[in-house]
């Protein structure tokens, strides 16, 4: 079956600089991230970091950063994962005195500015606050249209030209429906709660908003709502399994799959 | 058997103008405090706290889906002369004065009250999201969120014999009255995502203009259906 799953974009609004101790070797190294650098998944975040830090070499070359597509250990889906491969580490998110990565830390999920750890494999405290993993894939996942703007103009002369250019600016916009559903067995009337949470997140967090991505098996689609105000209407699924709502969302993507 | 819905729908007591007076033995006008009683049995709470200034054994509660008694424990008779004929028709009476007896019972329903006799349908949350987002540069910009509303939608089945007290309820809902929605009429705690079939703080969608009425089976005429849609204020959580 095909997973699918949302997670909102990372947003550097301020620069941060975040410590990795290797304790085996007692190396460190410390990856910067300027102010308004940006990730559109999180998943590219833990890859970036990972790349960052095998860069490095020695044991840090053995170093993993993932996200959890599947429960493990106690924790969900959505949940960052390291993993250095020998023995334990410390991570600091406010190398430096600076305070600007308590609210990163914060939006990927975890409770505390430091992480030491004895062990080879850590994974943060809850998910990353902008993720969404339900349990069944989409019913769909559709590109509707794919639309081109253009500008024309008309000169005084009365000749006229248009312009439209993929290389710069002028990406097309892609309209992509997307029919989530939602499994609404169990407490807190299941992942409908989850959902409004990450919408939360996505909007409200400092280090997140708009775009978010939408992955689909082994397609990635960096998304915005279209139009102005969202609405979104859950539905009962008729003929579903017990328990299985539905919503569709209308949203436009630059991405060219 | 399904659950049935209930819509209330509030009240807003007026400063100095919901008055009534009580005569027993002597003459004692009393006046409702300003302010909105959230439910139909709040109407009646407020009322009986008024009457029992006077004496305690003095009562008004709800006494069926719509209706209220108003009852004094001695039995004693007493009298009632509405000064504000809007209070009498919220409760189910007709304005006229109640003399003669040691206790009365609405004599119609409240125009504010109606309880469904047949299951609704189709009753599902949604969320309207206000944002900022500044089309022209959205591949650098943040988009923000202004405002955050919940949404109900629901397809409600009204009998042919209870159409009347339906429009009573439907005219204050269409000029923007806030009414209290039970969605299981026996379940009157708050909605929340622990207790889904809990009760809802509501307005009429601002984008409803109109409601249409569909009598499946026509010309049968047993039922009618209409969708409505409301924003909601309650708990988000």
């Amino acid at each position: 079956m095909i997973q699918t799953y949302l997670q909102g974009r990372i947003f550097i609004y301020q620069a941060v600089t975040i410590r990795f101790t290797d304790t085996d070797s007692s190396a460190t190294t410390d990856v910067v991230f300027a102010e308004h650098v940006s990730f559109d998944t999180v998943d590219l975040f833990a890859e970036h970091l990972q790349t960052t830090v095998q860069a490095v070499g020695g044991n840090f070359g053995d170093w993993t950063f993932s996200v959890l597509t599947a429960s493990e250990a106690s924790s969900v889906a959505g949940t960052l994962k390291i993993g250095t491969g020998n023995a334990g580490f410390q991570v600091d998110f406010n190398q430096g005195g600076a305070t600007t990565g308590t609210g990163l830390r914060r939006y990927l999920g975890h409770n505390s500015d430091t992480i030491s750890t004895g062990s080879s494999t850590y994974y943060f405290a809850s998910k990353v606050q902008a993720s969404f993993y339900p349990e069944r894939g989409a019913l769909s996942v559709v590109r509707n249209s794919t639309k081109y703007d253009r500008i024309q103009m008309m000169t005084i002369g009365g000749h006229s030209f248009s312009q439209f250019s993929k290389d710069t600016l002028d990406l097309p916009i892609i309209a992509l429906r997307v029919s989530l559903q939602f499994n609404t067995e169990g407490d807190d009337y299941g992942e409908l709660k989850i959902f409004e949470l990450f919408l939360d997140a996505v909007f409200d967090y400092p280090n997140g908003g708009e775009p978010f991505s939408v992955t689909h098996g082994d397609d990635v689609y960096v998304v915005w709502f279209s139009g102005g105000d969202v609405v979104l209407e859950y539905a009962r699924m008729i003929d579903g399994f017990n328990g299985a709502w539905q919503l569709e969302l209308a949203l436009e993507t630059y991405t060219e799959n | 058997m399904p659950q049935l819905h209930k819509i209330e729908c509030k009240w807003r007591f007026r400063l100095g103008t919901q008055k009534f007076t009580v005569t027993q033995g002597g003459a004692t006008a009393l006046t409702c405090p300003d302010g909105w009683a959230e439910t139909f049995a709040g109407i009646a709470a407020v009322v009986q706290t008024r009457l029992q200034t006077i004496s305690g054994n003095f009562s008004c509660v709800v006494s069926s889906a719509g209706k209220v008694t108003i009852a004094h424990s001695g039995p004693t008779n007493f009298t009632i002369d509405w000064t504000e004929p809007s209070l009498a028709t919220a409760l189910g009476f007709d304005g006229s004065q109640l003399t003669g007896a040691a206790t009365y019972t609405s004599t119609a329903q409240s125009p504010l009250v109606f309880e469904a006799s047949l299951p609704w349908s189709g009753d599902r949350p949604g969320l309207v999201f206000s944002r900022k987002a500044p089309r022209l540069f959205k591949k650098t910009k943040k988009t923000l969120k202004l405002a955050k509303v919940r949404t109900w939608t629901v397809s409600i089945r009204v009998a042919a014999d209870e159409v009347e007290q339906w429009r009573r309820v439907a005219n204050l809902l269409q000029i923007g009255t806030p009414a209290r929605w039970y969605r299981n009429k026996d379940d009157a705690v708050d909605w929340s995502w622990t207790n889904f079939d809990g009760a809802v703080d509501v307005v009429l969608s601002s984008e409803i203009t109109s409601l249409s009425d569909d009598w499946p089976g026509f010309p049968l005429r047993q039922h009618l259906i209409q969708d409505l849609s409301f924003f909601t204020w309650s708990n988000n959580d």
